[in-house]
């Protein structure tokens, strides 16, 4: 799958945790360091703690947590980890 | 009504148990062999390969909780949509959707897409224990089932798998319900990692195995801490009316004993037992080769029964039953009027319809609808086409126990001779599930056939050890004694000469007398 990135305005992107953890902490601070440097301002970023939603959860087939959600128009990329690996994330959401 | 007698070993059996509480999975034998289901707010695991019935097996125990024990579960799986799954069970429980209506069972299925998974990423399992709570107050569970969580951790990094694995585990502990995890059984998964040994309290192993072209379904529990289990290979069938597991039931402890009598319903034949007939809830061999009249004393036994209203099942895996009563009509015994008012029901199948078990199952189900006090099996060896001899005779065993605890007197014909014993010793076997073991034989003399009868052993009483000549004329089966002179052994032709002959002495007497 490849993104047209003239086509994307701006980056959407939402990370689903749960609850507070050390990995929790890790996941926001890393992907916000590569998307700052990758995208500038081209991005909005949207935690969100599904401990007080499980029903969104079960809507976004939420198993795996930090989750990342890239979402445009036509189709949606997700991953989930501490995005430890910059590299890795770039390559999964096509942002090389 | 498999609870009834579920509960029956589980009292006698209080004394060897300690104080591990249990929870009934309402699996028919399943409850006996593990003596009162699975550990109690703890987990277990439940492996086996693809097909042997997994998912199953933890449906039901979810759905045995709603329906026997009002307890709700929750069922998570991975695989299977759950649209699909309640169109698989229905056949089990028609009202699941109900059941979901009215929070008893929440059912979800957990979709996993492995291309959001990185190798070289730290992530957890968290999502899904959030939505494990949050299913589990939804319906207040006290029973959880993971299906399919090998498709979870296939991907996965081994040292996120075993921590997540324990958190799991752990996690289930704390929440304080009872929780099958299925997994399937692969050299890539659990087994090669050791995990179940550590973490699960019970693991359970089902397998589908096929030997001679016949596939069998067993389960074997590989482990269950901090209690005694049976650790043999138990048999099992999945039907409409759900799992079946078949454990071996030691008799005699378990088995209330009757010391009364049945008539054999042929006169002689209770004089040579013992004066009596026999026992009560015991059961019966008539063996012979063929042609020596075993299903007519079948049909005779069938018929004094009816005479005497009492109820008989009969199964017949040789002759249809019309044509049954047809032959027996030319020996003077007629069945029909039992049959007409159903005091005599009949079980036809070919053995080769379907395998041992399946056969048992649905003689199963006629005794505990019609409850018969009798049952006739015609002949068994014909089963014994189908599957390894020894699997068959095991599973015999643990049918013919089962008919003995329900006090019911079984009666059955195998095609086993002295002489067949001689080349397959394992024949004789069968012996020791039998009380009472009638032998008929064929004696060649003068050219010509007899059959003749003896009670090869009756356990607990005095019975006869001679042999008789067994006739069956248009009158129904006689039993007539076999005496010798210096010709040897007196029977058939001969006796009708010799009383012809005694007959003549006596009238010659009579005339010179007068």
């Amino acid at each position: 799958m490849q993104i047209n990135k003239k086509n994307i305005e701006k980056y959407t992107f939402q990370l689903f945790i749960v609850g507070n953890s050390i990995l929790n902490n890790a996941a926001i601070k890393n992907c916000t360091v590569i998307l700052k440097k990758k995208l500038k301002d081209n991005y909005t970023l949207e935690v969100i703690d599904l401990s007080n939603n499980p029903t969104l959860a079960i809507q976004e087939n939420i198993i795996l947590t930090p989750t990342l959600k890239l979402k445009n128009l036509t189709s949606e990329i997700r991953m989930a980890g501490d995005f430890s690996n910059e590299q890795h994330f770039l390559k999964h959401f096509f942002l090389q | 009504m498999e609870t009834n007698h579920n509960t029956l070993y589980l009292q006698n059996d209080h004394t060897l148990e300690n104080n591990l509480p249990k929870t009934l999975t309402g699996i028919a034998g399943f409850d006996d062999i593990t003596f009162g289901g699975l550990p109690q707010k703890r987990s277990t695991l439940l492996v086996g390969s693809i097909g042997s019935g997994k998912t199953f097996m933890g449906l039901e125990f979810i759905i045995n909780g709603v329906k026997k024990y009002n307890e709700s579960g929750v069922f998570m799986t991975f695989e299977e949509k759950t649209d699909e799954l309640i169109d698989n069970i229905s056949s089990l429980c028609n009202n699941l959707n109900e059941f979901i209506k009215e929070d008893k069972i929440y059912l979800e299925h957990l979709n996993i897409i492995h291309s959001e998974i990185q190798d070289s990423e730290k992530f957890n399992i968290d999502g899904l224990l959030l939505r494990l709570e949050n299913a589990i107050i939804k319906v207040q569970a006290k029973r959880v089932v993971l299906d399919a969580l090998d498709t979870l951790f296939a991907n996965l990094d081994i040292k996120v798998l075993r921590t997540e694995y324990k958190r799991l585990f752990s996690w289930l502990k704390e929440k304080q319900v009872t929780a099958i995890i299925t997994a399937e059984m692969g050299n890539h998964f659990l087994t090669r990692m050791g995990l179940e040994e550590h973490i699960a309290d019970c693991v359970i192993e089902l397998n589908n195995r096929v030997t001679n072209q016949i596939s069998t379904r067993r389960l074997r529990i590989v482990k269950y801490r901090g209690t005694h289990h049976a650790n043999n290979e138990y048999p099992f069938v999945i039907d409409k009316n759900g799992m079946n597991v078949f454990p071996v039931i030691s008799i005699g402890i378990e088995q209330d004993i009757s010391s009364n009598y049945v008539s054999t319903g042929i006169n002689e034949l209770d004089i040579m037992l013992d004066n009596k007939g026999f026992y009560v809830g015991s059961s019966i061999l008539v063996s012979g080769s063929a042609g020596t009249g075993k299903t007519s004393m079948l049909a005779s036994f069938a018929a004094s029964i009816g005479k005497k209203g009492g109820k008989c099942l009969y199964c017949a895996f040789e002759e249809a039953p019309n044509q049954i009563i047809r032959n027996m009509l030319s020996i003077g015994i007629n069945l029909s009027p039992y049959k007409d008012n159903n005091l005599l029901q009949f079980y036809y199948a070919r053995p080769t319809l379907q395998n041992l078990e399946l056969h048992f199952m649905a003689i199963k189900e006629i005794i505990i609808k019609t409850k018969p006090t009798f049952l006739i099996l015609d002949p068994v060896t014909n089963l014994m086409t189908e599957g390894a001899n020894s699997d068959i005779r095991s599973m015999l065993t643990r049918f013919i126990d089962y008919i003995k605890t329900q006090q019911i007197t079984v009666m059955f014909t195998a095609a086993i001779t002295i002489g067949s014993i001689a080349l397959n010793p394992s024949d004789e076997g069968i012996s020791s599930m039998v009380d009472t073991w009638i032998m008929v034989e064929d004696i060649e003399l003068d050219g010509e056939r007899y059959r003749s009868l003896y009670v090869m052993k009756s356990r607990g009483m005095n019975h006869s050890k001679e042999i008789r000549e067994f006739v069956i004329t248009q009158k129904g089966i006689d039993l007539l004694p076999i005496t010798r002179d210096v010709n040897g052994i007196i029977i058939g032709s001969r006796r009708t000469s010799m009383e012809s002959s005694r007959e003549l002495v006596s009238t010659n007497h009579h005339k010179l007398s007068s």
